[in-house]
């Protein structure tokens, strides 16, 4: 297991120096960038001072070097103007949107994204997992049915459309706005337990809009794997010697069960993560989502590229659990499609 | 008595790859003035590859020696690594397979053996010559003493061609059904069924 570790760890390693790499080159694919936006605007109006001031920022942001000497000065193993100043320093670049260094504009979004993607898979499995075994071990019970039907409406909504729904349904009878991760009070404050209560409150109905249709999800797969684990012979043989059902689920057929459950933790991740952008803006939550989107918009690459990067971090280290997780559960050979699964 | 050794050119690919974990991330904490949360990811970076270099040294000196009697490793540091277990005495094994692509191609398997006491394991993995022949030989012992065995190490010893006529092993099976002999005249069927 070590040594799977090690060689899991170095393959992680390039893969997310490929993902920034590959990053960096799409947000720089569009022609020019914020700066010759900016100056194609002001040589309409005639501003010469302001030509000469952008002039002097391409410079001083390195934007007229080559793009991989940008791409490895912007992560920070290649001197720039300041030396060795990039993300492996701390230091995430400059938005020239709002003209400001990316971190302070960013603030406490990645974190906040952070927490609620968290929080959000740990609903999608503690509420999948006894839901998912007992509509298999009692399936066609009543039970079954509902946890089935409300599965079906789970998938087939979409977050923006069901976080529409409780915005109003909220509104409307109990005359409350839902919207943002926060009260208003706390935005721009230090952490404090005040603020913390305010985040846990705000943060239960995004947690359920965006983990709603991942835990239908997974209900259906824990459901599929472990009716098809429960009609093997096995299971037959040992109930026909007598042991009883709850230690012979918790033993065999749960555990086998468990895998595709464990390996989904990396798929899920960026699917949640890619599906709370569009929450975010729905919700108004202070998340890296909607600023993602308006800095790609605007081409402000070093505030998209710490946006991108982190969001693929995230997920490189999501498949990288998940992938440990599984190799501890269930070290058997697996080839072709079979491992995929 | 058979003997066998880890070949040079398994573990040179082992030696890079801890000379790459340990030296890249080494030189952006020298060259570059790190985070500190990245400095500290770094420095668990070097020291896991530090750790993986001198177990590769290790793997370097280790023979395992198989006769009619066990199976026992011989290893570096005056016997601090020595372990040995019986045939007879064979008390607990598992056949393990990794691999870190997406396919589960090109990966490896790994045995580790116990014998009466818990604590004297013996492992070994799918790059030792003659690995083949050794998980025969352990599951042949497991047989005699009618052990029981994991799903996955069930299911991984049906790929080597070994245990219940090769196919899928379900859950929880206690292999009892094959012979001795099927077990050791299984090594070409083993040969051919181990993954690239």
């Amino acid at each position: 297991m070590f040594t799977y570790f090690t060689h899991r760890v170095l393959v992680m390693i390039p893969t997310l120096l490929v993902i920034s790499v590959i990053t960096f080159i799409i947000i720089q694919l569009p022609p020019g960038d914020y700066l010759s936006n900016q100056m194609a605007e002001m040589i309409a109006s005639g501003d010469r001072a302001a030509l000469e001031k952008l002039a002097f920022l391409r410079q001083e942001f390195g934007l007229d070097k080559p793009m991989l000497e940008q791409y490895a000065v912007w992560l920070g193993i290649w001197p720039g103007g300041n030396g060795f100043s990039g993300i492996l320093q701390g230091d995430l670049g400059w938005s020239f949107e709002y003209n400001l260094p990316v971190d302070e504009v960013v603030g406490d979004r990645l974190f906040l994204s952070l927490v609620l993607n968290f929080t959000t898979m740990l609903f999608v499995y503690a509420v999948s997992f006894p839901i998912g075994v007992y509509t298999a071990v009692r399936q066609y019970s009543v039970g079954d049915h509902v946890m089935t039907f409300v599965g079906y409406i789970g998938l087939a909504t979409p977050n923006f459309l069901l976080a529409l729904i409780l915005l109003f349904l909220a509104k409307k009878h109990f005359g409350v706005s839902i919207g943002g991760l926060m009260d208003e009070q706390f935005i721009d404050q230090d952490m404090s337990w005040g603020k913390f209560v305010s985040i846990c409150e705000h943060m239960v109905v995004p947690v359920i809009v965006i983990g709603t249709s991942g835990t239908a999800g997974m209900i259906r797969r824990l459901r599929a794997n472990l009716l098809d684990e429960l009609q093997k012979q096995y299971v037959t043989t040992a109930r026909a010697k007598g042991l009883k059902n709850r230690t012979l689920l918790l033993k065999y057929p749960l555990r086998m069960a468990l895998n595709p459950f464990v390996a989904d933790i990396g798929n899920l991740l960026p699917q949640m993560i890619s599906g709370s952008a569009i929450v975010a803006v729905v919700m108004s939550l202070p998340t890296s989502g909607p600023m993602l989107v308006s800095a790609l918009q605007s081409q402000d690459q070093y505030l998209a590229g710490s946006f991108l990067l982190f969001l693929a971090a995230l997920t490189v280290v999501g498949m990288f659990v998940s992938d440990l997780a599984l190799a501890a559960l269930d070290p058997r050979i697996r080839l072709g499609s079979e491992a995929s699964k | 008595m058979n003997s066998y050794r880890y070949p040079i050119g398994t573990l040179v690919a082992d030696y890079l790859r801890a000379a790459a974990g340990v030296f890249l991330p080494l030189a952006l904490m020298i060259f570059t003035e790190l985070l500190p949360l990245f400095f500290y990811i770094m420095c668990a970076l070097v020291l896991l590859f530090a750790f993986y270099g001198l177990r590769t040294i290790r793997r370097q000196s280790t023979v395992i020696i198989v006769d009619g009697d066990g199976i026992r490793q011989e290893g570096p540091l005056g016997g601090v690594f020595d372990r040995s277990v019986r045939w007879s005495e064979v008390a607990d094994f598992h056949l393990r397979y990794y691999s870190t692509r997406r396919d589960g191609k090109e990966g490896w398997m790994q045995l580790v053996l116990r014998g009466a006491g818990k604590g004297s394991a013996i492992r070994m993995d799918s790059h030792l010559p003659g690995f083949d022949d050794i998980v025969a030989k352990v599951y042949a012992a497991a047989q005699q003493r009618g052990l029981s065995m994991e799903p996955a190490t069930a299911a991984n010893l049906a790929h080597l061609g070994l245990g219940e006529d090769g196919g899928e092993v379900d859950g929880g099976t206690t292999s009892d059904g094959a012979a001795n002999g099927s077990a050791t005249n299984n090594s070409t069927a083993t040969d051919a069924k181990f993954p690239p």
